[in-house]
């Protein structure tokens, strides 16, 4: 055995390029898509992160528009009626260029029967590569002035 | 004579004359560089949706605690007054998010605790909240909000927390 493997290594060397090269084209194909997945997850990563910032304004600014309504009424009771009535009217102007590439939707719903709690919903939706993607916050807000 | 000569220049002469295995150490080399590069990628994307992923839960946490907090507000208007200090233990309910919430009182002081669940988007956030009167003319609101149940051991639990003085 010893004698046929001394006499016929030559071929040897074909052999091993070859492992070499399937080693080596493996080893490339798992680095580029690695690579390409990484890329989209990264892409995602930043998209979600925007996305939970612009919901989170959303929240913020029917706090802000309750907040308004509450100072500037003669009472507290009064600015609260106001902003609870005029809850399905609000508007919400998008201006903002982070905007590019997502949509908001801002809902104000009643909770119950209850006219002293409203609940805020606001959903931003956007769209890449894998699909389409949305973020939802909701939070409830109050009429605890008094 | 130039076959004898690039047999006398080998990289490696050796006593048998064979001087194999270089390309395949090369290609393992290159393969385990390349894969470790590769696994650096992964993982900083990785890394980068948890962070997305824990922004998403700071959120849903603090909602929790705002709503809870604002639902202890309510409550403690001078119209509801249901954290009234009568020095019985008597069992409290107030309503908050559309459902019925018991409210336990510590005995002998007027420190109150409830339990504000299915806040968030999927229902799964839940506020933790204290109504501390123990100090005169002063009132201590502590709510702590929860990304999943108040109970959850969950290592993915983000708490944060709304303290209101009044």
């Amino acid at each position: 055995m010893k004698k046929f493997f001394k006499q016929n290594n030559k071929a040897f060397t074909l052999v091993e390029t070859l492992v070499a090269i399937s080693i080596f084209t493996m080893s490339i194909l798992g680095l580029i898509s690695i690579l390409a997945s990484g890329i989209s997850n990264t892409g995602y990563a930043k998209n979600k992160m925007t996305a939970s910032y612009l919901a989170q304004e959303g929240i913020e600014y029917v706090r802000n528009i309750r907040d308004t309504d509450v100072i500037s009424a003669v009472d507290g009771q009064t600015g609260w009626s106001k902003f609870f009535l005029d809850k399905d009217n609000i508007s919400y102007p998008v201006t903002d260029p982070d905007f590019a590439g997502f949509t908001r939707k801002i809902q104000i719903n009643s909770v119950g029967p209850s006219v002293d709690e409203v609940q805020i919903s606001s959903t931003v939706s956007w769209t890449q590569n894998s699909g389409d993607f949305s973020i939802t916050f909701t939070e409830n807000l109050f009429n605890w002035v008094e | 004579m130039i076959i004898k000569n690039l047999q006398k220049n080998k990289a490696c002469p050796t006593k048998r004359g064979r001087c194999g295995g270089f390309v395949i150490l090369f290609a393992v080399t290159l393969a385990a560089i390349l894969l470790s590069i590769a696994l650096g990628v992964s993982n900083v994307a990785l890394r980068e949706i948890k962070f997305g992923t824990s922004a998403k839960d700071t959120n849903e946490a603090f909602f929790a605690a705002d709503i809870g907090d604002e639902c202890a507000l309510v409550n403690d208007k001078s119209t509801s007054n249901v954290f009234m200090d009568s020095g019985l233990g008597t069992p409290i309910q107030i309503n908050c998010n559309n459902s019925k919430i018991d409210v336990a009182k510590d005995s002998g002081r007027p420190f109150w605790r409830f339990n504000v669940s299915g806040l968030g988007n999927g229902g799964q956030s839940c506020a933790s909240v204290t109504v501390d009167k123990t100090v005169v003319d002063r009132t201590t609101v502590i709510s702590k909000g929860y990304n999943f149940s108040c109970v959850s051991t969950s290592p993915n639990l983000v708490e944060r927390e709304i303290k209101v003085s009044y």
